[in-house]
């Protein structure tokens, strides 16, 4: 690395000693942290993480911006509620509070009496929600996984700011998290939509406060609209009111019918598409993370078991390797697809299942050329015991230019979920999926161009961010092409 | 070469046995494996049948009340050229087969001498069935057209899909239940047991392997599976075909062109650009094309669907102006226009990978040692470029190629789909939502003997560029 | 014979230069400079002259970074163009009709002329300098075509007969294999006649020697030295090794960040260097039958081309600064110290008193009645 980045500091040095300390300071960072900070000092780059984070967000409060209940209401009897959040799925919260935490936690990092405020501001979320959900009781089952969850990420802050052992902390960040995640209620809750629309025409509630985009992406408007399946961009839609609500208007001073506004359109089902891309930006990263996790992983270990034994593992390997090679993959996900019951895990583990061999060759390959180097030789020789020289001398040498791969893995992966979905053999008919969406371009003949518009665009966006990610990574990576000038 | 090539076709049957087997145990290790829907299906198609029936009759098509393993292998033995002979593969004329339905209908007369003419003509069935001498079989068999549940195994043997078989079971069982006759009702049950198990397609294994015709079986319709393979493969051929060379062409360029001024306009634009083109979906690019370039509504430059204009069979190969009807696109101009979006759709991902490709070769060997030396030897920058350089620089075009195709797959299967083309790829999605097994298999086999042969004709290009390589 | 090996040439014609360097500055961009704030280009080759003569072997010495082999490149203008620029300087050449010209501001393609033709050049690395994927034959005859009106069949006996000078046995087969089927040692040969197909006058030889193992070097370096005898060509040999100087080198220039420090006879700079650079070369150099506990350094290393120090760039190692402001604050310009011996030095004796001339020296040592060598060459050697 000859011409180390002091262009990708944030403060542009004054002068020449400064400059040779700041060269200092990087040279003396890890590897992956070099590659990392010459990363974010490159403009695509930064453009594709912009985008990335704008999805994350979404993926992570698209329950709170696109929801057809109230932010925050008052009710006729004075009492604020908030039916938004009272109506979150025990995944979003553990994702809102767990994302929350995890900000939190980098805070306390920094300015330790953060933690305390952390921790009271945890609890009283904590006690807020089992007051409010107590009364309910076909949520209560949810909200004490979700509330074990936020207990445990919060634990894991005061383990966190005490010691500074990172990888423990964010295990145990992680690990509730993720059960949190997959430990999920046998209770299919049946929501009212209307609820809150309702209660705001019938006067139920004194004033509420919508979200951005005041429709559920399940929010199905085909027996109360007009008799027109799709609703184009920008079409106000006005709630009928209720005869009893009607009535009650009469006497009372009611407020005037409210309309809402549909910004990209709707669906055949007459389901906002602005809400279902938002919420679909969920299942698309976290098929595009996790599918990839799993494909990593899985070449990971195959890879580097055959690049160290070679030998006859490494024959049975590339006999596995050339298995899945000359299987078309796209074929093998129909067909699993098909044969079996479709559900978002599904999906993530297939699509990881058949991703694979292209790590694992790359891990091969790299792992046949650092056995012979001398620091792995000089590790074998010293005695060092074999899962540590596999895990401490080869890995951490051989696995960066996997990050490279992962990169691109993940826009794969979601490429694959879209076409899946487009097929029709993705998720389950009503989840929001992008893939999922685009299926209605094209119905009967005529062109819904908002439906071929805005879903392929996001599709394309967020592949799009991750392959400049990738690429830049790549350029990082590769001496020949590391920034000039 | 020779030896390698050999080696390398003999080690390709491995390889297919563990892609068709990863596909079969996927599919039939799944929760209801083939049969999840085929109830629905089959149902729908055979009208007024009992599900049990059907049921049995895929039970008996495919063994599927045997174990998977079985099952693998009786496919296994279905497509070897060499093997065991099944009860399936007697083929039965239309007499015959009036024959044998007229023989179970009148299954009571048949016990009178009445009806002896239309026996002889059984037992020249059943002969040819057991490849038995018909005398022999006659005499063999004439006790026993006494014995009904013999009767009822042999009618069971004859023909597994002449379902009035198990309709008379039926009627049987339910004249000994209402006549309540136990016994008898247990000895039926038993050899129903029996014949079930007798009656399926069952490997004559006792005739001992043999040499015959590899089959790739018969769809859910009863049409051969070869048969479909052959109108849907040269679809997708055509188009890859016409894809491949056109994105290697413009590939090279590209790269070429962006590799010899690095960070130029034209090398920068075209990174741009290709990392555009390659984050595009190609369901949203053909979904976009189909849209607004083939819709009435919008621009209607290109048909919606399909391979050719139905009245297109009629017309002359090549364009021709004037006559009565003054202008006629012609067979080839049309075919060529119905493939323009499909092309494109399939070809642009690929062209962006490939001339970042071919761009990093082109830059790795214009800087080269032996660049240098050939630049030191006078030689101008243009020769420099095409002769020294070029001719590396295909080297890992030609390796790409292989990962290519998996691609191009992927892609035939979307855009064979938005753009209603009877392709592989098409087939397959249909396969595989109807779960019909022969298909799936056929399709899998053949699209992994062709991903397999290209990545042959892969290594054996690289040997006759590259002098380095070598197979000896 | 197709071509004739070299006639003898007059003595005037022996007398004029056949290349003169003047000054030659050549740049390249530098990322880290623009950080630290300075100049946004490093000075590869910081003004340097030189002269070769016919039938001369001039050597030019340094560490790795000071601008040797940019010298060269700068010669047949292989210097990459977009990334490097020619600040300024004149590189004449006397063509064979004996009139100058200047290489850095003829056209393209009269340059193409020049090079592989007039000019060869062989380069460090035999394995990776061949095209993999052409046969020896196609590369070597492709230089003759270029150069010479020929007929193919003419073409590969010239391929054929520049294999044999070289010591290749049975050159006609050879030349149908491929560069991977040979050895190291094989291809510089083949890189040799390649560079030698043409009848060239100057061979620029970079490092002709360093990948190659030491019996294998003894025999090039052996095999240039009679085909320069043969041929009246002049050699600019790039080296490192000193040992190698010693044994083929009739005027040495000693090199230092990007400028010539020391140039002489090989006699006059082996037995009595100027420089505190070449001392320190020599001192670091084994002595055989002389016992010594530790190889003398040179402290410190090679300065950063990006950040180069005030005054003398070789002041932060010398041994004689002494914090000399002189040696601080202004870089000493290459002066005629001792007749016919040039040196960059401050602290040199007589420095004050040295003339300011171009370094040019038509010196050759006689080969057929070598002199006994010199014993700093003597030691050098072995």
């Amino acid at each position: 690395m000859s011409n180390a980045q002091s262009k990708s500091s944030p403060v542009p040095p004054t002068s020449a000693p400064e400059a040779e300390q700041q060269v200092e300071r990087f040279k003396r960072r890890s590897y992956l942290a070099r590659i990392l900070l010459d990363v974010v000092g490159r403009p695509s780059a930064v453009l594709g993480l912009v985008w990335i984070g704008i999805m994350a967000f979404l993926a992570v409060f698209g329950p709170l911006l696109a929801t057809s209940h109230a932010l925050i209401a008052r009710t006729a009897e004075g009492r604020l509620i908030s039916p938004a959040i009272i109506n979150l799925e025990p995944v979003d919260v553990s994702l809102i509070f767990g994302t929350l935490g995890t900000v939190a936690l980098f805070l306390c990092r920094y300015r330790p009496r953060f933690l305390i405020l952390t921790l009271i501001w945890g609890g009283a979320v904590a006690a807020a929600f089992c007051s409010a959900n107590a009364q309910i009781d076909r949520l209560f089952m949810g909200y004490t996984t979700a509330l074990i969850a936020i207990v445990l990420i919060f634990g894991a802050a005061a383990l966190f700011a005490s010691t500074a052992r990172r990888p423990t902390a964010l295990a145990l960040v992680l690990l509730p998290a993720l059960a949190a995640f997959f430990v999920q209620p046998p209770i299919q809750s049946l929501t009212n939509y209307r609820e809150s629309r309702a209660a705001v025409l019938s006067g139920d509630y004194n004033w509420a406060v919508f979200a951005p985009v005041p429709f559920s992406p399940q929010d199905r408007f085909r027996d109360v609209a007009e008799d027109k399946r799709f609703q184009a961009p920008g079409t106000r839609f006005t709630l009928a009111m209720p005869d009893a609500a009607r009535a009650d208007a009469r006497e009372n001073p009611a407020p005037s019918r409210r309309s809402w506004v549909h910004l990209m359109g709707t669906d055949s089902n007459g389901q906002d598409l602005a809400s279902r891309l938002i919420h679909g930006s969920r299942i698309a990263l976290s098929i595009g993370f996790i599918a990839t996790g799993i494909a990593v992983s899985i070449g990971i270990v195959i890879g580097a078991l055959m690049g160290f034994f070679s030998g006859w593992v490494d024959l049975l390997g590339m006999r596995l390797v050339e298995i899945f090679a000359a299987i078309p993959v796209i074929f093998l996900l129909i067909l699993v697809a098909a044969v079996y019951d479709r559900n978002i895990y599904l999906m993530m583990v297939i699509i990881g299942l058949t991703g694979w061999v292209g790590y694992a060759v790359f891990i091969r390959a790299e792992f046949l050329k650092l056995r012979q180097m001398d620091f792995v030789q000089a590790a074998i020789a010293c005695g060092v015991p074999l899962h540590l020289v596999l895990m401490r001398h080869m890995l951490p040498n051989g696995v960066t230019p996997v990050l490279v791969s992962a990169s691109f893995g993940v826009a794969a992966a979601i490429l694959t979920e879209s076409t899946l979905s487009y097929i029709g053999l993705g998720l389950p008919p009503g989840e929001p999926s992008w893939g999922g969406a685009l299926r209605e371009a094209v119905t009967a003949g005529e062109v819904i161009w908002w439906i071929a518009l805005f879903p392929g665009a996001m599709i394309f966006l967020t592949v799009l961010g991750y392959n400049l990610v990738g690429e830049s990574l790549r350029d990082a990576i590769d001496p020949r092409t590391t920034r000039a000038a | 070469m020779l030896p390698y090539i050999l080696r390398r076709l003999v080690l390709m049957f491995p390889t297919l046995i563990g892609v068709t087997a990863v596909v079969f145990f996927t599919m039939a290790l799944a929760p209801g494996g083939f049969q999840g829907e085929t109830e629905g299906e089959a149902g729908a198609r055979t009208e007024g049948t009992d599900p049990r029936f059907i049921r049995n009759y895929y039970n008996r098509r495919y063994g599927l009340d045997q174990p998977a393993v079985v099952q693998y292998l009786r496919w296994l033995n279905l497509i070897s050229p060499v093997g065991f002979a099944t009860s399936n593969d007697v083929e039965y004329t239309p007499e015959q087969r009036d024959a044998a339905q007229a023989l179970i209908d009148g299954w009571e007369p048949l016990r009178t001498r009445t009806n002896r003419r239309r026996a002889d003509a059984i037992f020249t069935f059943m002969g040819q069935y057991l490849d038995r001498d018909i005398v022999e079989l006659t005499e063999e068999s004439l006790p026993l057209l006494t014995d009904e549940d013999r009767i009822l195994e042999l009618f069971d043997r004859m023909d597994i899909t002449m379902h009035r078989t198990s309709e008379r079971f039926n009627e049987r069982r339910r004249q000994l239940k209402e006549a309540e006759d136990h016994a008898a009702l247990l000895s039926f049950q038993l050899t129903e047991l029996e014949l079930e198990a007798a009656g399926r397609a069952r490997l004559l294994l006792e005739r001992g392997p043999r040499l015959k015709w590899p089959s790739l079986g018969e769809t859910l319709g009863r049409e051969p599976v070869i048969d479909r393979i052959a109108r849907a493969l040269p679809v997708t051929l055509l188009l890859n075909v016409i894809a491949v060379p056109l994105t290697y062409f413009l590939a090279s360029i590209s790269g070429i062109y962006a590799g010899r001024r690095r960070g130029g306009l034209f090398d920068r634009g075209s990174g741009t650009t290709f990392i555009i083109l390659w984050s595009l979906p190609t369901v949203w690019v053909g979904v976009m094309m189909i849209s607004f370039l083939a819709n009435k509504d919008y621009l209607n430059w290109f048909p919606l669907a399909g391979l050719s204009s139905p009245e297109a069979a009629d017309w002359p190969m090549l364009p021709r102006w004037g006559g009565e009807e003054g202008f006629v696109r012609g067979w080839l101009l049309d075919r060529l226009w119905h493939m323009t979006l499909p092309v494109l759709c399939l070809s642009y991902g690929g062209l962006a990978v490939l001339s970042k490709v071919a761009r990093g070769a082109v830059l790795e060997n214009i800087s080269a040692d032996y660049a240098r030396t050939a630049r030191a030897k006078g030689v101008s920058e243009h020769d420099v470029l095409f002769r020294h350089v070029l001719k590396n620089s295909l080297l890992p075009l030609i390796t790409v190629f292989a990962s290519l195709l998996p691609a191009l797959f992927v892609g035939s299967v979307v855009v064979e789909r938005i753009f209603s083309i009877p392709g592989m790829g098409y087939m397959g999605i249909e396969a595989a939502f109807a779960k019909d097994r022969d298909l799936i298999l056929g399709t899998t086999l053949i699209a992994s003997i062709l991903g397999l042969s290209v990545s042959l004709a892969r290594d054996i290009l690289y040997a006759i560029v590259d002098p380095r390589v070598s197979y000896e | 014979m197709i071509h004739p090996t070299g006639t003898e040439l007059s003595k005037q014609e022996l007398a004029t230069p056949l290349l003169r360097i003047e000054n030659l500055v050549v740049s390249f961009p530098s990322s880290r400079a623009k950080g630290a704030g300075e100049r946004h280009r490093v000075r590869a080759v910081n003004g340097i002259d030189l002269t070769v003569y016919p039938r001369q072997t001039l050597a030019v010495v340094g560490e790795s970074g000071c601008g040797k082999s940019v010298t060269s490149l700068s010669i047949l203008r292989l210097v990459p163009m977009p990334p490097g620029r020619f600040d300024s300087g004149v590189i004449h050449w006397r063509g064979e009709d004996g009139r100058e010209s200047n290489l850095l501001s003829i056209n393209e393609s009269a340059m193409r002329k020049v090079r592989g033709n007039q000019i060869a050049m062989i380069f460090q690395e035999p394995m990776t300098s061949l095209n993999p994927v052409y046969t020896i034959g196609d590369q070597i005859m492709e230089a003759i075509f270029l150069h010479r009106q020929v007929t193919p069949r003419q073409a590969r006996e010239i391929a054929i007969e520049s294999l044999n000078e070289v010591g290749i046995a049975g050159a006609s087969g050879r030349l149908d294999e491929y560069p991977h089927q040979m050895s190291g040692g094989m291809r510089q040969r083949i890189m040799i006649a390649m560079a030698l197909a043409c009848q060239p006058r100057l061979l620029l030889a970079d490092e002709p020697t360093t990948a190659l193992d030491v019996t294998i070097q003894a025999q090039i370096l052996e095999l240039l030295r009679k085909l320069q005898q043969e041929r009246n060509m002049a050699v600019l040999l790039i080296t490192h090794d000193l040992g190698v100087v010693a044994e083929n080198a009739d005027t040495v220039a000693v090199m230092y960040a990007g400028r010539v420090v020391e140039f002489g006879s090989v006699h006059d700079v082996f037995n009595h260097p100027l420089h505190p650079y070449t001392q320190g070369l020599f001192s670091s150099m084994p002595v055989i039958g002389k016992s010594q506990e530790r190889l003398v350094t040179i402290p410190g290393s090679v300065p950063d081309p990006t950040r180069l120090p005030d005054g003398c760039p070789f002041h932060p190692r010398c041994s004689q600064v002494n914090d000399d402001p002189q040696c601080t604050a202004t870089n000493p310009p290459l002066l005629e110290v001792r007749p016919q011996h040039w040196a960059a030095c401050w602290h040199t004796p007589e420095y004050a008193k040295g003339r300011q001339t171009k370094p040019d020296l038509s010196f050759r040592r006689d080969w057929e009645s070598d002199a006994p060598p010199s014993p700093a060459a003597q030691a050098a050697t072995t």
